[in-house]
């Protein structure tokens, strides 16, 4: 029976996550021997999980039905909470490296705190700062980019 | 109106059935091309489907 690949992206991505449940199967039955209970249960679970998603990616891009019922999904509605969504965790992650910042600042400062934590805090609160500027610019550079194009 | 469930009028509008409670619910105001389309399903217009006149009227 010849089955048609309807969404060929889904479909890598399934024989992709299969692929990884192949390297835990692989890594379970020839070095079983050599690994603690903690290894062993991490790999099983890989193992499960890959296996579980694998298929049901590739069964997915195979069914006409459930690839158009999974395009129908990815409406207009949809596009705008992932469009929300992407700018409000870049909020917070810009309002939380600025209090961390100033946070790291403030401890060193009124600590008086030298040697290697004081370096660590200074050194926190300059890649935090970095974090800041680089989310503040790149917001920037996007609006005035889209400004422009829309 | 007809009767139809919100996955039939999702499926003949091609979006999520989520979408379909999001406009029920005046969470989400839909595009342009969506609103045409919900007004072809139920044979109306789109100033009549969302009831422009009074809208604006309650604006003013």
């Amino acid at each position: 029976m010849k089955n048609k690949i309807y969404n060929k992206k889904t479909f890598c991505l399934g024989l992709f996550f299969l692929l990884l449940s192949l390297v835990s199967l692989t890594e379970l039955i020839f070095f079983f021997d050599s690994m603690n209970v903690g290894k062993i249960l991490k790999n099983f679970i890989y193992l499960v999980f890959n296996t579980f998603v694998g298929f049901w990616s590739v069964q997915e891009s195979l069914s006409y039905k459930q690839t158009k019922r999974a395009e129908q999904e990815k409406d207009e509605r949809e596009e705008l909470v992932n469009l929300k969504s992407a700018n409000a965790s870049i909020i917070i992650i810009q309002i939380t490296s600025l209090i961390l910042v100033i946070v790291a600042v403030i401890v060193w400062y009124l600590g008086r705190i030298d040697g290697l934590i004081g370096a660590a805090l200074l050194g926190s609160a300059v890649a935090f700062g970095i974090v800041f500027i680089l989310t503040f610019f790149s917001q920037l550079v996007t609006y005035l980019y889209y400004y422009n194009k829309i | 109106m007809r009767n139809m469930t919100q996955q039939q009028l999702a499926d003949l509008v091609f979006v999520s059935s989520r979408t379909i409670i999001s406009l029920e619910k005046e969470n989400y105001n839909p595009s342009l091309m969506l609103a045409y389309k919900i007004a072809l399903v139920f044979g109306t217009t789109v100033e009549e489907l969302y009831c422009l006149e009074e809208n604006v009227k309650n604006e003013k």
